[in-house]
């Protein structure tokens, strides 16, 4: 075939271009695709001819669709979409929206049920499934995790001698979707700390709970260190994901200590996120206690769940793991 | 130990013995089960308010292995005094059997409407599928996947975030 747009051609490729003028005739022979396939005719749908479609599952003999969809009612969403990828019955039965709504109202119901009607007409046209997977939630299925090592000199024990130490601690941070969270900070392995990171840790644990908010995809998190010197550490985090809807990934924003006022503190962990609010980076309500913004130890975080915590990659020893990137 | 006569049925007088309702499973067998147990299934505590409990109600839709379970189900959570704690340990022994039972208890609870073994054993159910790949769920459940190489595909991507 000729082509269509002219080309100033350099002297060397002139016999090159002679051949691309060159018109091969390719007959067309479309029935040639159809060798080696084999059709078997298939009845239509109402006749008699056809053998019955005997469903191998008993799951799918036994049970009427209504069931099944009451099943699948008392899956956390995370179980649904494994499901889904089943078999195309329980995908399209999974598509259903009352699922997604409720595991979407759960997810969100810091916002209350009529603000997250309105978000959904709004910015997801109406689909409750959309809003799952594209809305930034925290996930309360498991922990987020960050990895952080720096290296200090080494010092002679006995008769081992290491020049450096690699340290490495991690920071655990566990969401609740009632707008609490746990913290903690240590160089305890992901399996060691998972069972201990809830309410009712004893003192020993060194879990911390504060409350959060979550604005798009930037959390703000505050807490206060129980103490005599009352220390509030804020905690600005943004999330994202490795792919749409696993909210899998933090990444810290800033991470700062300072001292509250006691006047301004009293009692109980709901208020502080009010007290803190708007504070600027530098600013301390409490002489004794300076304000420091942390600029180490600042990985972002990794999501890790609860089932996962026993096989993670994250429980392996520095010497075995000495990088750690998270996506 | 003796249990208190039913609190609620207009039907039973205080000081009668225990009143029993007979049913009939499917394939004929007749069963008796105290009101009190009875009550826990909305279907037969319709048939019973409207006061046709004379003859044995037909059941045709439940066997009568299964009606035989339901039966004892129902005996147990009717009972008086027993703890939570025994109670939940005395479900987890009752929905320990195969699946097609299981199956079965679920249909007999939707058809009876027995709420607390509907909720039960649509929880085993669950449980069954709970933290398994899909792999082996089909596997559990000898479900043939009839995806298409494309459909599995996209299936796949569309419910990637589930398994990151």
């Amino acid at each position: 075939m000729a082509s269509d747009f002219a080309l100033s051609v350099p002297a060397e490729l002139e016999s090159a271009l002679r051949l691309k003028n060159v018109q091969y005739l390719v007959t067309q022979r479309p029935w040639l695709d159809l060798y080696g396939i084999h059709v078997r005719p298939v009845a239509p749908f109402g006749s008699v001819s056809r053998k019955p479609y005997v469903d191998p599952a008993p799951i799918h003999r036994c049970l009427p669709d209504e069931l099944l969809h009451e099943v699948f009612a008392r899956l956390a969403p995370y179980d649904l979409g494994r499901a889904s990828c089943v078999c195309r019955k329980w995908r399209y039965s999974i598509r259903n929206p009352i699922f997604w709504r409720n595991a979407c109202l759960k997810a969100w119901q810091v916002s209350g049920v009529v603000e997250n009607y309105k978000i959904l007409q709004k910015k997801y046209a109406g689909s409750w499934r959309k809003m799952w997977l594209d809305r930034p939630r925290v996930r309360t299925d498991g922990l987020y995790v960050s990895r952080n090592t720096y290296i200090r000199t080494g010092v002679a024990e006995w008769t081992v001698t290491n020049p450096v130490h690699l340290v490495c601690y991690f920071r655990y941070i566990r969401f609740f979707p009632s707008g609490r969270f746990l913290y903690k900070n240590s160089s305890q392995k992901v399996k060691d700390v998972a069972k201990s990171m809830n309410f009712r840790a004893s003192k020993t644990d060194s879990v911390f709970g504060g409350h959060y908010t979550l604005s798009d995809d930037k959390v703000e998190a505050a807490l206060l260190y129980p103490g005599t010197r009352p220390t509030v550490l804020r905690i600005r985090l943004r999330l994202r994901g490795t792919t749409a809807g696993a909210n899998n990934r933090m990444d810290m924003l800033s991470l700062v200590t300072s001292g509250v006022n006691d006047n301004e503190f009293q009692g109980d962990g709901e208020a502080i996120l009010g007290v803190v609010e708007g504070w600027q980076d530098d600013e301390t309500h409490n002489p004794d206690v300076p304000a420091i913004l942390h600029k180490r130890g600042l990985t972002p975080f990794v999501f890790v769940p609860f089932e996962e915590v026993e096989k993670s990659v994250l429980n392996l020893p520095v010497d075995k793991m000495d990088f750690f990137v998270p996506g | 130990m003796s249990s208190s006569p039913p609190p609620s049925s207009a039907a039973a007088s205080p000081s009668c013995p225990k009143k029993m309702i007979a049913l009939r499973s499917s394939d004929g067998e007749t069963f008796e089960i105290e009101e009190a147990a009875a009550l826990q299934s909305k279907t037969l505590e319709n048939m019973i308010d409207e006061d046709c409990a004379g003859t044995p109600i037909p059941l045709p839709n439940v066997t009568g292995k299964i009606l035989a379970k339901v039966v004892e189900f129902c005996s147990k959570h009717a009972e008086p005094g027993v703890d939570d704690e025994s109670l939940r340990a005395w479900d987890a022994e009752f929905v320990n059997v195969e699946q097609a039972t299981v199956f079965d208890y679920i249909l007999a609870a939707n058809f009876l409407e027995i709420p607390t073994l509907l909720n039960l054993t649509c929880n085993v159910v669950a449980d069954m599928i709970r933290g398994k790949t899909p792999d082996e769920i089909r596997k559990f459940f000898n479900i043939k996947s009839i995806f298409s190489p494309e459909e599995e595909e996209e299936v796949r991507r569309e419910n990637h975030w589930a398994f990151e």
